[in-house]
């Protein structure tokens, strides 16, 4: 349980002051209701939050979203901006996953025709896509090819005949890094990695196919491409064994970094460098690397998902409609240009457990949605409902354009197994219309509805505290887990 | 959340919220770190899978505390898990030494058996072992310490 002092600023922004923690150079902002906040006070992650303000360079606010929870070092649905030029960059502040994300795409269906081949369907995507602990996947990339995509994401499988040219308009950073170099990966990570791809993994990763339940902004689904009823499919994961080896090799680094450079800190995987320094460097480039993986293990995951609809609905993916709205990173480090003090400045934001929710008119999000704000993409749990809302200006000037990214845990797998059983979640959802494929039913039950906040409730708060707006809710019909 | 406990025999699986962390003591950082090591076994499988000593594994680390050197290992024991299939079966201590020094020092042979995931599947997809909030402390002659891993 923390004790620590929170003062409440209004019903959704609670503070934690800068004088309750040495050495604190910012105060926390959390973003939060009375609801919520009393399940995040049962860990630790608000301590988190108050350790991630000492470390040097941190700009405005150690941020903590609505889905906060315990992660290591950094909280998970935690927002950390630091001056790129002096301030620091830590690996623990993307986490191990990196690029860990979410996709979400349109279809021209209805949930009518999904009906229909519903089981055939949840059959056909689950052979499609790999999934579970250790899966390989269906590509083994060479040596080459691996370096191509670390340092090419997106553009290079598409080129290799995993999707469309269009997709890659439809990623953040259009699915590549800038400054990604395969040299900065090492050879390990690189193994771990390119039998991978094309992986969904296990843990909460997923690939759901989904309904349009609700449209709270016609304009803006209809910019999105998004109406009521409509088939959709989101998919969540990330870079797989090679960015957890990348993070794990940086850690290293950075471990004698801190030594190198005289950073005091609260928490060793806290461990960070100088953004300038040749291990800043470094990271930045590798970190860059895994993310490009990221983005291209979700481009061919989404080309296995055209070809099983194709396959059961004996259409093409083209004329299925199967269109990327977007792709979004939860765990990343990105160097940004932000307003501060009334002047640009140049930051590097970590995002762990965020979500990028950049407004209107940013060069960054591509121009199809220039004008209204990119989407952001906040998946639920396997039970309940997922969201799409847009980026809006309010979170450009308050949260370094941050959002929150999902539901957040507050069960602990272990007690998740000691009170569910994989087999019982599967047929409850069941009975609420919900078809689920899984490698293990273990799997299940660490991951089932219960064990997570209410995302209703989080995403009411990001959307009443403005820093992003609610457009489209969806709700699973089929659920595939590793 | 750390309040309830599966008490194993020689580690402790702890509650955390979306992690997973375990603790250990032992009376050597050879003690220390074969605990480690079973509890982590225990946690990929959930369980101890059957095995017979089918490879010998030579490892040697170096790393500039024991703290480091422990998340070394534990990280290089996964790795051989998750990517060689190959699980460690004789953990007691003689087989590998930990040296203190500038740097640390774990050096010995493992001998593993040839992972079967068809029998035995992986249960839980560790990303890592982590260094949050890592500290080896020693209390009653007894080396201690929890190690949280990213799941």
């Amino acid at each position: 349980m923390w004790t620590g002092k929170l003062e409440k600023l209004d019903e959704f922004r609670f503070l934690i002051p800068r004088e309750y923690k040495k050495g604190m150079s910012v105060p926390g902002l959390v973003f939060t209701s009375e609801k919520l906040l009393s399940a995040i006070k049962e860990d630790q992650s608000l301590e988190q939050v108050a350790n991630v303000a000492t470390i040097p360079g941190i700009l405005k606010y150690s941020y903590a979203m609505p889905d906060i929870h315990w992660g290591y070092g950094f909280p998970i649905g935690g927002v950390a901006a630091t001056d790129w030029m002096k301030g620091v960059i830590s690996p623990g502040g993307v986490g191990y996953d990196i690029n860990c994300g979410v996709r979400l795409i349109r279809s021209n269906l209805q949930v009518e025709a999904v009906e229909k081949v519903r089981e055939s369907l949840a059959d056909a995507l689950f052979e499609a896509v790999p999934c579970g602990v250790g899966e390989e996947g269906h590509l083994r990339l060479s040596y080459p090819e691996l370096d191509r995509v670390l340092e090419g994401g997106v553009p290079v499988v598409v080129k290799m005949g995993y999707g469309w040219e269009e997709d890659v308009n439809a990623c953040e950073e259009y699915g590549c890094m800038p400054g990604a170099r395969a040299d900065k990966v090492s050879s390990r990570a690189k193994e771990r990695g390119r039998g991978q791809m094309g992986t969904l993994g296990a843990g909460n990763h997923f690939l759901e196919v989904q309904r349009v339940a609700e449209v709270y902004d016609e304009v803006t689904a209809s910019a999105f491409g998004l109406f009521q009823n409509q088939v959709t499919v989101m998919i969540h994961c990330g870079s797989r064994g090679l960015g957890h080896q990348v993070c794990e090799d940086s850690i290293k680094v950075m471990r004698s970094a801190v030594e190198k450079y005289h950073i005091v800190l609260p928490d060793p995987q806290l461990a960070c460098t100088p953004i300038q320094s040749p291990e800043g460097k470094d990271y930045f480039a590798a970190m860059a690397a895994a993310a490009n993986f990221a983005w291209a293990n979700r481009q061919t995951i989404m080309h296995f998902v055209r070809q099983a609809f194709s396959k059961i609905f004996h259409q093409s993916p083209r004329d299925l409609g199967l269109t990327l709205i977007y792709d979004v990173a939860h765990n990343m480090a990105k160097r940004e240009i932000h307003r501060f003090n009334g002047k640009e400045k140049e930051v590097c934001v970590h995002r762990k457990g965020a979500t990028r929710s950049f407004g209107p008119n940013r060069k960054e999000v591509t121009e199809a949605y220039r004008s209204i704000g990119q989407p952001v993409l906040i998946p639920g749990n396997m039970g309940t409902s997922s969201y799409v809302l847009v980026g809006t200006e309010q979170s450009m000037g308050e949260t370094f354009g941050s959002s929150c990214h999902g539901a957040g845990r507050v069960m602990s797998r272990s007690r998740a197994l000691k009170t569910l059983r994989g087999q019982d979640v599967v047929e409850i959802l069941k009975k609420r219309g919900i078809t689920v494929r899984a490698k293990s039913w273990k799997g299940v039950a660490e991951e089932a509805p219960e064990v997570y906040k209410d995302v209703d409730e989080v995403v009411r708060v990001v959307h009443q505290a403005g820093i992003a707006r609610r457009v489209a809710r969806m709700v699973p019909l089929i659920v595939v887990k590793g | 959340m750390m309040n309830e406990r599966i008490l194993q025999q020689e580690f402790e699986i702890l509650e955390h919220t979306a992690d997973a962390a375990l603790k250990a003591s032992g009376a050597t950082p050879e003690e220390l770190f074969s605990r480690l090591l079973k509890g982590t076994i225990y946690m990929v499988f959930n369980g101890y899978p059957e095995s017979t000593a089918e490879q010998k594994k030579f490892l040697h680390l170096t790393a500039p505390s024991l703290e480091d050197l422990l998340i070394d290992f534990l990280n290089e024991v996964l790795y051989w898990i998750y990517y060689e299939k190959l699980v460690p079966i004789h953990t007691e201590e003689g087989g590998f030494q930990v040296r203190e020094g500038e740097p640390w020092r774990l050096e010995g042979e493992f001998s593993c058996s040839r992972a079967d995931f068809q029998r035995h599947p992986l249960q839980m997809d560790i990303k890592a072992a982590t260094y949050h909030n890592l500290r080896v402390t020693e209390r009653d002659g007894q080396l201690e310490t929890t190690v949280v891993f990213d799941i």
